[in-house]
């Protein structure tokens, strides 16, 4: 068996030459800028949220807010503009890194994603409603009835 | 109609729902319902691997739904169906999940069993770098299950700096895969129909998984003690693993040990994966992987150079991905050894090949 004895010898060795071979190539294509405003219900205290907690809010790492309030992400449609940009500046993950991260959550029976809302009214109509919630609407978009809350490194 | 025709008009009837399929679905917001599917054909140059034959098999896939419900604030049920090809139904996992705090929960019933990188997703295709999972692991080593039936405990604790461990402990009864665990090289003489499931009673088991600052890089120990239900023999596992995932890089690596009082034998396993993308849609993956069985030391016959005790491995893939939720996927794949080749019951296993050439063609799902 020459190839079990090469194998047992090198195994990483080889795959690490294959894995090595792969490095070269264009890497995934940057997406277009978009704005975006984090808005929460107005009975949370919070003036601020730092950008790793509200990344691991929207994740369900962590699930109450400092205040010891549950947190009750809503997220916007995969295919709006305004989530691909949250995606990228506060989850720091693409689109299909946020599908796996969600699909491994999802059938190991840990997590469910974030409900969905469609467009940004029906975010703040969410959060509104919500005490716990947090949200996020395009930078433009009005927000009555809700806080928007600054983003902080 | 016959298999091959019964097989493509499963493929199609499956396709054709997945216009509607891109993403989970919220029935409202406390009830969650996804699913996952895979279909793959398999051809090899003799020997049967993985399923495919040398005439080549297109009866290999499987669909499953999960739904997860949100009953109250700290109280979750979850529960996933499976349903294989050949007719099979399965539980994958069906429990309560009681939650005191992120670094706190309580689960009860059939849980997945926490163990390595993909154990908690075996038969998830769109979690895959290849078609199949490493079997040095994820085959029937008799080491992973589906799940434990019993209680487990779960939490996540975030530290400064970006570091975070994430941990399970569980206790029950585990249920490891073992069908083609080449019995009749453990037990010479053993007839097929003598196998017995392996079950360990009273298990005891615990991972940890280790967030580090640099992100998508992680390390993770896996361990667990359970007691043979047939002979009352007891079983170590223990095994490790790094994971690499970041942009267009997922770098996976794992090695196990298992010592088995029951056969007095010590297996052994390891491999490293790695796949890259190329722009959104292509991706590019490897796999070398190698695995052996032994007796324990200073006890029973020597297995050496009996080839169904040994696997190594090395496979080439190409994927490409439609959306996050579709792939379809070839690969083609070199094997040494046979100790996870099936052998036909009117040969010896002296009288097959201990090469294996496998070619596959298949798509992975979910929503």
């Amino acid at each position: 068996m020459t190839m079990t004895r090469s194998l047992r010898s090198t195994p990483f060795l080889l795959a690490a030459l294959l894995c090595g071979a792969l490095a070269f190539g264009p890497a995934a294509p940057a997406r277009a800028a978009e704005g975006y405003k984090v808005v929460v219900h107005p009975a949370n205290p919070a003036a601020t949220v730092a950008r790793e907690l509200l990344a691991r809010y929207f994740l369900k790492k962590a699930t109450t807010w400092p205040s010891g309030k549950g947190v009750t992400p809503a997220d916007q449609s995969k295919d709006a503009a305004v989530r691909q940009a949250f995606s990228r500046d506060v989850l720091k993950k693409s689109a299909a890194e946020v599908s796996a991260y969600w699909q491994q959550q999802i059938f190991s029976g840990r997590a469910v994603p974030p409900v969905e809302k469609a467009g940004d009214a029906a975010v703040v109509a969410f959060v509104a409603g919500h005490e716990g919630a947090v949200g996020y609407v395009s930078a433009g978009a009005d927000t009555p009835g809700v806080k928007v809350v600054q983003v902080v490194d | 109609m016959n298999r091959p025709y019964r097989s493509l008009a499963v493929l199609a009837a499956v396709l054709g729902l997945l216009p509607a399929a891109a993403s989970a679905i919220d029935l409202t917001d406390k009830v969650h319902l996804s699913g996952f599917g895979h279909w793959q054909y398999g051809r090899t140059d003799g020997n049967t691997f993985l399923g495919a034959t040398e005439d080549g098999e297109y009866d290999n896939g499987d669909f499953a739904l999960s739904v997860s419900a949100q009953v109250s604030d700290p109280l979750r049920i979850a529960g996933q169906l499976h349903l294989a090809y050949d007719g099979t139904t399965e539980l994958d996992f069906a429990f309560a999940e009681y939650s005191l705090s992120d670094a706190a929960k309580l689960r009860a019933g059939l849980v997945k069993h926490p163990f390595g990188i993909s154990t908690e997703v075996l038969h998830v295709g769109t979690l895959r770098l290849l078609g199949d999972l490493p079997q040095s692991l994820y085959g029937t080593t008799g080491v992973v299950s589906e799940a434990i039936k019993g209680l487990a405990f779960a939490g996540r604790k975030d530290f400064a700096s970006s570091w975070a461990l994430s941990y399970d402990v569980y206790a029950g009864e585990l249920n490891p895969f073992n069908d083609g665990l080449n019995h009749e090289l453990l037990e010479p003489g053993i007839e097929e129909d003598e196998e017995e499931e392996l079950s360990y009673r009273d298990a005891l088991g615990a991972r940890a998984v280790l967030e580090t600052p640099v992100d998508g890089l992680s390390f993770g120990v896996s361990a667990y003690r359970g007691v043979e239900e047939e002979d009352g023999t007891t079983a170590e596992t223990l095994g490790g693993h790094v994971r690499f995932a970041r942009g267009a890089w997922d770098v996976r690596a794992e090695a196990f040990g298992q010592h088995a009082e029951s056969g007095a034998i010590e297996q052994r396993g390891y491999y490293l994966e790695a796949a890259r993308r190329f722009g959104e849609k292509w991706q590019v993956a490897a796999l070398a992987e190698s695995f052996e069985v032994t007796p324990e030391s200073g006890t029973g016959p020597s297995f050496a150079g009996d080839p169904r005790s040994e696997h190594d491995l090395l496979a080439l893939g190409l994927n490409y991905w439609f959306s996050p939720n579709l792939v379809f996927r070839t690969s083609v794949r070199e094997i040494e050894g046979l100790r996870f080749v099936e052998i036909p019951d009117d040969q010896e296993p002296a009288e097959l090949d201990e090469s294996t050439r496998l070619f596959t063609f298949g798509v992975d799902f979910s929503f």
